[in-house]
């Protein structure tokens, strides 16, 4: 990990969307670029080796990470982060994670990390630090529920618009992963392709 | 308020967060709570845009929360059971995109806390805010279960052990609202019943 202080603009304004509109104000003399870190990672499985990556918000620069999980010794794809994202990584802390959630990179990555429970971070900005730690806990908390209603709506509508919106993830993320992840079968994904390719 | 010495909140965090229900903090959290409320069968927890906003401790009675679909569809989303703290999402979290309301499909007790109540609670204290990731990341978990168990669970297997959680479910949804719960068409879900 090293210090940076590009693109910290990014993670500052998704963490003061996070906050409550009456929060916002505690962001004005934040000096975020003193505190986060950045990491840039290879495609295959993330691996913290070695950096402490424990209650850390998130924001990815560039590159595209799949949230996978064990269901029952099967991998099952729950979510895509792309650029701009912001995430925690409560996600695959173990001390959270009791579904053997892990992240697989598709495509190199570097994102931002801002250690939310470091003694420097919570001495220098404590009121910040209070309220950004609720909101993180809520934003975790409430991070399936999007996937969980996608599942509700009609498959084959759903993922044509998905793929219309996503096609670049075709050139990245193997077909068996996407269908998985769209809850539809190899040959359904094949025809919706098709289908989205053939509409131009 | 909670009856004096009424610990059922601080028992079910103690539970979740592995801490004796006597921690003081524990106990302060519990006292804020209103309650017990007593619900008839079909009665609503809350309304979809309701602007008062609680967060509600089940004691006892199942019901669900149903969430407003971006197709206008409306699909019974998470079961609403015995220890379970469930609320608002729009309310508690400012302004998330769910449009979602809560009805008990079967008498039973709840406890309250206003999301107002709620948040200057955490913002002040320091122990509760070290938890709420913790006791967070226990519906975190029940959030991830029930989308990849709708994704890679066995149908007749799931609807089995969705019996097992909330006893004669059949009796209080109908079999379209259980279909969408399954993610499944009304036909499939049938099938899926009888094979059961």
């Amino acid at each position: 990990m090293t210090h940076v202080h590009v693109n910290v603009g990014l993670l500052q304004d998704k963490l003061i969307d996070l906050l409550h509109p009456d929060q916002r104000g505690l962001m004005r003399n934040a000096q975020l670029s003193r505190h986060v870190h950045t990491l840039s990672l290879k495609p295959g499985v993330f691996q913290p080796q070695g950096i402490d990556i424990h209650d850390c918000a998130c924001v990815l620069v560039r590159g595209v990470i799949g949230v996978k999980h064990d269901f029952e010794g099967r991998d099952a794809l729950s979510h895509f982060y792309e650029g701009g994202d912001l995430f925690l990584t409560a996600e695959i802390d173990p001390m959270y994670n009791k579904q053997g959630s892990y992240w697989w990179i598709y495509e190199e990555v570097e994102m931002i990390l801002l250690p939310l429970k470091s003694k420097a971070w919570k001495r220098d900005n404590p009121q910040l630090a209070s309220a950004l730690n609720v909101q993180a806990s809520l934003m975790a908390a409430y991070t399936y529920q999007q996937y969980i209603n996608n599942l509700g709506l009609d498959r084959k509508s759903h993922s044509l618009n998905w793929l219309k919106s996503n096609k670049r993830l075709l050139t990245l993320v193997p077909r068996a992963d996407i269908a998985n992840f769209l809850d539809i079968s190899k040959s359904s994904l094949k025809t919706f392709i098709k289908t989205v390719f053939n509409d131009g | 308020m909670a009856k004096k010495g009424d610990l059922v909140i601080a028992s079910r965090l103690g539970q979740i967060t592995g801490m004796p229900e006597s921690t003081p903090f524990l106990m302060e959290f519990s006292a804020l709570f209103e309650g017990p409320i007593h619900f008839e069968a079909n009665e609503n927890l809350w309304e979809m845009g309701d602007k008062d906003g609680y967060l509600w401790y089940i004691h006892f009675g199942y019901g669900f929360d149903r969430i407003l679909l971006e197709d206008g569809t409306k699909m019974l989303n998470g079961m609403t059971e015995p220890g379970i703290f469930i609320c608002d999402e729009n309310s508690l979290l400012w302004g998330g995109p769910s449009k979602t309301d809560a009805i008990m499909y079967t008498p039973g007790t709840a406890y309250r806390l206003s999301h107002k109540e709620w948040k200057d609670f955490v913002i002040k204290n320091e122990s509760m805010r070290n938890v709420l990731l913790h006791i967070n990341s226990h519906f975190v978990q029940m959030r991830k279960l029930r989308l990849l168990k709708m994704k890679m669970m066995d149908k007749v297997e799931y609807w089995k052990y969705i019996q097992d959680r909330f006893p004669g479910i059949e009796k209080y949804c109908s079999q379209t609202e259980i279909a969408r719960y399954f993610g499944v068409s009304k036909s499939t879900m049938h099938r899926i019943m009888k094979t059961a």
